[in-house]
């Protein structure tokens, strides 16, 4: 099986580095590149990684616009947002936006690894909570795109 | 009844949970057609529907006797559990009992999916309903859900799992399978970029309309630049650029930078 790509953009480098760390010590994965802008982490879509893991402050940077640009210029790119203390509205949008996945920063020793390769196996991460949540919102946009037809 | 002491160990409700359990243990009654029915005799009422009750009460809804037995088991030690073997029985158990959660067999005779279901949400508001199906996809469970579901699962799921699936809808969460869940991601997506695409302005002004200074900021936006980079690269102050920026977004008619960039990105080649 091929290796899973994985472009890394955090502003945090610290953070950067420790994700860097977690993912070159598993088998079956390469970074192939790290951020820590937006214009670089766009930069980096060439790459056509499987995977980008995008700092979600990042994300919601100059009017929250990384995660589409990202999407046109590397369609097929998987992307797992990686959170703080992030509110849920915040992960919500990003989700909505097309991230497949979200990881508290936290959490990353345990998960990181887990995750990156659900989501490349087309599967996606996130918690139950959540879920309902994006049920909400699911059931909020029917409700808006309903109402024209029937107009 | 009177208790002796305040000790929360002894409330009334821990003590009428502990006993009813036992009780419902010893006074499971078979009807037929394998139909059991809980007698709790005299504590019914207060377990029920007592204030501050603590009992969870379930109704099973199949035509299968043999899936009723093993949700049973299953479940018996967590929950009251009523059963239903046809849509009227289940109709007239909803709304005589409002059980907290329902357990429904999507293949039982005369439900008719869809409409079935919220048929039934009519008849017990506030009952939470757990779907289960042999033949799961993602399609149904996206729109079972959307109708109010707060489950949706497989006929093989692991009794374990049953369990757990009817602790977390008891608390408020929903229950799907994995698959479910990215295509629920999948929908969710490609409604908000209807949303938003219905936002981007119908006819395409061309990029010409922009002066050679517009055109040369608005790549930069198309690259993710943010107004300090920008600044930095043309060497104006960024007072400038969002000046210049004002003037784009009025002539293209977009509202904001997420816009501005996707609507270049899409017309990159009126760009060179």
């Amino acid at each position: 099986m091929p290796s899973i790509t994985v472009v890394i953009a955090d502003s945090d480098t610290r953070r950067l580095g420790v994700c860097r760390r977690l993912l070159e010590g598993a088998p079956g994965m390469t970074v192939v590149a790290t951020a820590d802008t937006v214009r670089e982490t766009i930069g980096t879509a060439m790459h056509r990684p499987h995977i980008l893991l995008l700092d979600l402050k990042m994300a919601r940077a100059n009017d929250a616009a990384t995660l589409p640009l990202f999407r046109t210029k590397s369609p097929k790119t998987q992307i797992i947002l990686l959170t703080g203390q992030a509110s849920d509205a915040h992960v919500l949008a990003g989700i909505s936006q097309g991230a497949r996945g979200y990881l508290d920063a936290k959490l990353l020793r345990r998960f990181l690894v887990k995750a990156v390769r659900a989501v490349a196996a087309g599967e996606s991460w996130v918690s139950r909570a959540m879920v309902g949540k994006l049920i909400d919102q699911l059931a909020r946009l029917m409700a808006l795109n309903v109402r024209p037809r029937r107009a | 009844m009177s208790f002796p002491c305040n000790d929360k160990r002894f409330s009334r409700s821990r003590l009428i949970t502990q006993w009813g359990k036992r009780l419902f243990r010893e006074k499971l009654v078979q009807f037929g057609d394998g139909v059991f029915e809980a007698e709790l005799k005299g504590f019914k009422k207060d377990m029920v529907s007592g204030h501050g009750s603590t009992v969870l009460k379930i109704l099973l809804a199949s035509d299968v006797s043999t899936r009723r037995a093993q949700w049973v088991q299953a479940l018996q030690k967590i929950a009251v559990l009523y059963e239903a073997i046809d849509r009227s029985m289940v109709e007239q158990k909803l709304a005589a009992l409002k059980p907290v959660i329902l357990l429904l067999d999507l293949s039982m005779p005369g439900l008719h999916g869809l409409d079935g279901l919220s048929g039934l949400q009519k008849i017990s508001p506030s009952t939470r309903t757990i779907l289960l199906t042999t033949t799961p996809t993602e399609t149904e469970g996206t729109s079972m859900l959307e109708a109010g579901a707060k489950g949706y699962c497989s006929m093989e799921m692991d009794p374990m799992l049953l369990a757990k699936a009817v602790k977390m809808v008891q608390k408020g969460e929903v229950w799907v399978g994995r698959k479910v869940i990215s295509h629920l991601l999948d929908t969710l997506v490609s409604l908000t970029e209807q949303q938003r695409n219905r936002s981007l302005p119908k006819a395409d002004p061309s990029l010409d309309v922009l002066t050679p200074r517009e055109k040369e900021i608005v790549q930069q936006i198309g690259g993710g630049s943010s107004n300090k980079e920008i600044a930095h690269q043309l060497h104006v102050s960024e007072k400038t650029v969002k000046a210049h920026l004002t003037s784009v977004f009025r002539k293209l008619g977009v509202s904001d930078r997420l816009h501005l960039a996707l609507y270049v990105n899409g017309h990159r080649p009126s760009l060179r």
